[in-house]
Parts: C-alpha cells; structure tokens; sequence
C-alpha cells in the first residue's frame, strides 16, 4: 500500500473514524487522570464529603445491586458452569474442568456480565445524575463555591465503580461457579463436590492479578465514560437520554475492545 | 472597617456582552461593609457586568483583582478560597436536588472542611440559626423540588453565608419575593451588611438600592455612569439616566 493510498484512507471516512476515536480515547484518559489528580491532591479519601460520596456510591453500585447480580449468577451457573461440567464430563476431559472454569466463568463471563449490569444500571444512573444537574445549573453552582467537580463529582464515582465492578464479580464469579457444581454433582456426579476445592487451589496469585485488574479496568472505564458523556449535557434536556445512549454503546465498546486486548495479551 | 478593599476593577469592560459596547471602562473599589448596586434598563448587560466583577465571566479589557489576586492569574487553591470569599447569587441558583434543605447549606462547608476549624465548632448548629434567622418557616427535612422559590433562594443565600464570605454578590435577589417577604428578605440582608458583609447587586427594585447604596452604578448599552448617592443620582442631568428613573414611576422618590 503506498503513502499516498494510506493518506486517502486516513482522509477518508474510515480515517476520520479511526481519528476520531483515539481522540476521544484521549479525551477520556485526560478527564479521568485530572480528576484522579485532584482527587489526590486534596488529600480526601476519608474528607467527610468525598468520602460519604464514594461510600454512597458504592453501596448504589454494589451492594444495591446484589439481588440483581445473585439472580444472574445462579442463572449463569446453571446455564454456563453446569453444562461446562457436563459436556467436559460427558467427553470425558475431567482434568480439562478446572481450566475450563477459571477460564470461562471466571475470567471471561464473570467480569463482562457484571459490566454488563453495571453499565445499565451505575452507568446510565451517573450520565442521568450529572447531566440533570448541569442542565439545572447545579454544578454551575457548586463550582460557584470553590467546590471542585472532579474532586467532588468525578473522582468518587470512578473509584467506587471500580471497586464495585471487582467486589460484585467476586460474588457473581462465587455463586455462578457454586450453583453449577453443586448442581452436577446432585444430579451428574458427586465426586464434582471436589471441584470446589480444586478450583480454589488453581487460583494462582499470577491469575488472581489479571482478574483484579481486568475488573478494575472495565469499573474505571465505565464511570469515566459515564462521568464524561453526563458533564457533557449543555442546556437541552433532550441532551441526558443522547448522552446515556451514547454511554451505554460506548462502554459496551470499550469493554468488548478491553476484554479482547487483555485476552490476547493473556493468553498468546 | 471600610478600609480595606476586597474588590479593585480597573478600566473594566466585560466580554461577554453580547453587544458593541463603545462606552466608559470600570474603575471600582468595594470595601468592607460597602454597597454598591448596578442599576440600569433590561437587556443592558447588568449580569456580565456584575459576573465579571465578581471574576466568574472573562473580560475583553482591564483588571479585576480579587483579595488583591489578579483574577486572571489565579491559582486553584486560590480560586477555592476566593469563590468562598466573594460568593455570587443569581436569582435561580440551583440547590443540589438530591440533598434536603438543611444539608444543602452544610455540604459545601464540609466539603471546604470548615467543621474542622477549631474556632468553628458546631457547624450544623450555625447553620440552623442562620437559618432561623433568615427564615423560620423553611421546612429543612424537604428537597428543594417540594420548597417555594422564595424558600430555595434564601437556603441558596444561607449556603452561602456558611462559608463566611466577605462579599456577597446579589443578581436580581429580589425576582421570587413578594412585598412582605422581600422586606424581611431585606432586613436580613441589611444585618448582614451592619455586620461587615460588603454587597455588590444588579437589582430592579431601584428604590431599595438607592436607599441602600454607598455606590451606584448605572449601566445602559451606551454607557455608564457612577454616583456616590441617591441625591446624585436625581440630581444628575443625564438623560438616560432620568429616563430610566422616571420610567420606575411611584418607586423611587427623593
């Protein structure tokens, strides 16, 4: 391909895209690095209002989300976990279970569906939130005050969606991988009770790592997102269902993209 | 007490006006315990005029200096502590929807940790007679969606007393109020100024700020025009200005 024909497809309507989308990437890591920044400059992880902020937001997050995620997690075990076993099971590749587990339920279905819900739920929420209050001159008036938005608004919510994102697919991951073991050894074979153990045993700190940072990853990127699309809203109140649809794609994106990238460099 | 000067403009003129603006720039100083008003016909810039002097809207020509910090060379630390120092109103400033009435006046406190000072203890306590004090019938436990206009804007105004201000600056205070709620609004707001708040307000109850003022300053499109008393403002032979007094009609009155 010459320089020129490169040139063109830059110019053109894919190179436009591909431009446009890194620049929002960087958009994107500037706004969340200078809110982090200020975060930590003003020395608030336990500051009365920042902290009660991050608090309030993890507990919508996660611990408000419980039912929702133990409901999905004892589906995912019966649907994902219990017939893994069993077809292992039925091809007659027991050693092959354990990896089969950790790989699928707790490395892949596990972080992406807990994403999945809280980009619907915690996502949309915070685009709705921020963009209801620039649209009525809330944060207009707080910044009138000397309160710093990303210190105040921003940050928090970041941070507590990450952690929320890693706790509510520990518990997610927990119950999927439980449901589908205890029910193939009611009803396939009881040795499979030993799974439990032998799964926990697998767990090495190298994989223990990736999946801690996998789900602080996607937490980190799906506030941002979020945080980012809701101070976009201007003066239109059109403008928060646009900028939560445009949240929702957009983290959907990321995190197909992100899980992809995280694979590849994992597992080649 | 006057002596000190919170707010200096030099050869001010806004930039954010909207219009060709060929007239005078502002020279202005405002003290402690000063009042200056900004008076003038709609659509005569009197806001952009009022956020620029309070350093919130960028100007096309001057200084504003603020604390004695030159507005446009301010660092964050210094941005926080001057938004404290000088707190500006507008006559719709939103209260945060999600917190009720009473935690609406605490938060930016706490956020500025001002529970901490050793000198400020009790915040919640302060809160709730400055509360009583501007008006007792402010039912606190509500959000502000449930509150009358008139109940937000004095919340809005006790925020911002909480953060101890030495200047407050008022755009159209007086919009929501009624007769009998704005003279109460008023008193308060006179108390405040006894005490050694220094206020700045564009407002179209012209009566009010010509009894008030130590300053006036009249604002048109053309124009502007200061005086150092109400007599002065009827003494003037300014055409604009005498218009715009006669057109308040009853209002005013030497």
């Amino acid at each position: 391909m010459s320089v020129t024909q490169i040139a063109n497809i830059l110019t053109g309507w894919p190179g436009r895209q591909l431009i446009g989308q890194v620049l929002y990437v960087i958009n994107l890591v500037t706004f969340s690095t200078l809110a982090l920044r200020d975060w930590f400059s003003k020395n608030r992880v336990f500051n009365s209002r920042s902290y009660s902020t991050t608090v309030a937001q993890i507990i919508f997050t996660g611990v408000d989300a419980l039912p929702t995620i133990s409901f999905l997690g004892l589906a995912t075990g019966f649907i994902f976990t219990f017939r893994l076993i069993s077809i292992t099971n039925s091809l007659g590749g027991t050693e092959d279970i354990i990896d089969l587990l950790i790989t699928i339920i707790c490395l892949s279905v596990g972080p992406f569906l807990a994403a999945v819900i809280i980009i619907s739920r915690t996502g949309s929420a915070i685009v709705v939130d921020l963009g209801n209050m620039k649209l009525h001159g809330e944060i207009e008036a707080l910044e009138n005050m000397g309160i710093n938005i990303n210190d105040y608004l921003v940050a928090p919510r970041i941070i507590s969606t990450a952690i929320s994102q890693l706790a509510i697919t520990v518990y997610f991951t927990v119950i999927a991988l439980l449901t589908g073991i205890l029910i193939s050894a009611l009803f396939v074979n009881p040795s499979h009770f030993t799974l439990i153990l032998k799964i926990s045993n697998a767990f090495t700190p190298y994989l223990v790592s990736i999946f801690v940072i996998k789900n602080i990853i996607f937490g980190y990127v799906i506030a941002t997102v979020a945080c980012y699309n809701g101070l976009r809203v201007r003066s239109s109140a059109t403008e928060v269902p646009q900028r939560t649809t445009a949240s929702i794609v957009q983290s959907l994106s990321f995190v197909f993209v992100i899980d992809s990238l995280l694979t590849l460099a994992i597992f080649i | 007490m006057q002596n000190e000067t919170i707010i200096r403009c030099q050869q001010l003129i806004p930039g954010q006006l909207g219009f060709d603006y060929k007239g005078k720039a502002l020279d202005l100083e405002l003290g402690r315990g000063e009042v200056i008003s900004i008076i003038g016909p709609n659509y005569s810039g009197k806001g952009n005029w009022l956020r620029t002097i309070c350093g919130l809207e960028d100007q096309s020509a001057g200084k504003v200096y603020l604390e004695g910090i030159d507005s446009s060379d301010i660092s964050a630390e210094d941005w926080a502590k001057i938004r404290m120092s000088i707190a500006y109103l507008h006559e719709d400033t939103a209260l945060l929807s999600a917190a009720n009435g009473l935690m609406n006046v605490l938060i930016p406190a706490l956020y500025h940790r001002l529970d901490e000072a050793p000198e400020k203890p009790l915040l919640a306590e302060r809160a709730l007679n400055l509360l009583e004090e501007i008006d007792p019938q402010i039912n606190l436990d509500e959000l502000p969606a449930y509150l009358t206009k008139v109940h937000q804007y004095k919340i809005a105004v006790a925020r911002a007393l909480l953060l101890g201000p030495d200047v407050l600056a008022l755009n159209n205070p007086f919009a929501h109020f009624n007769s009998d709620s704005k003279h109460q609004f008023q008193v308060f707001i006179e108390n405040q100024v006894k005490n050694g708040l220094s206020l700045i307000m564009v407002t179209h109850d012209i009566s009010y700020a010509l009894d008030i003022s130590d300053k006036i300053i009249f604002v048109s499109r053309e124009d502007l025009f200061y005086f150092d008393s109400k007599q002065a403002v009827f003494d003037c032979d300014i055409p604009i200005v005498n218009k715009f007094i006669n057109l308040q009609g009853n209002q005013v009155s030497a």
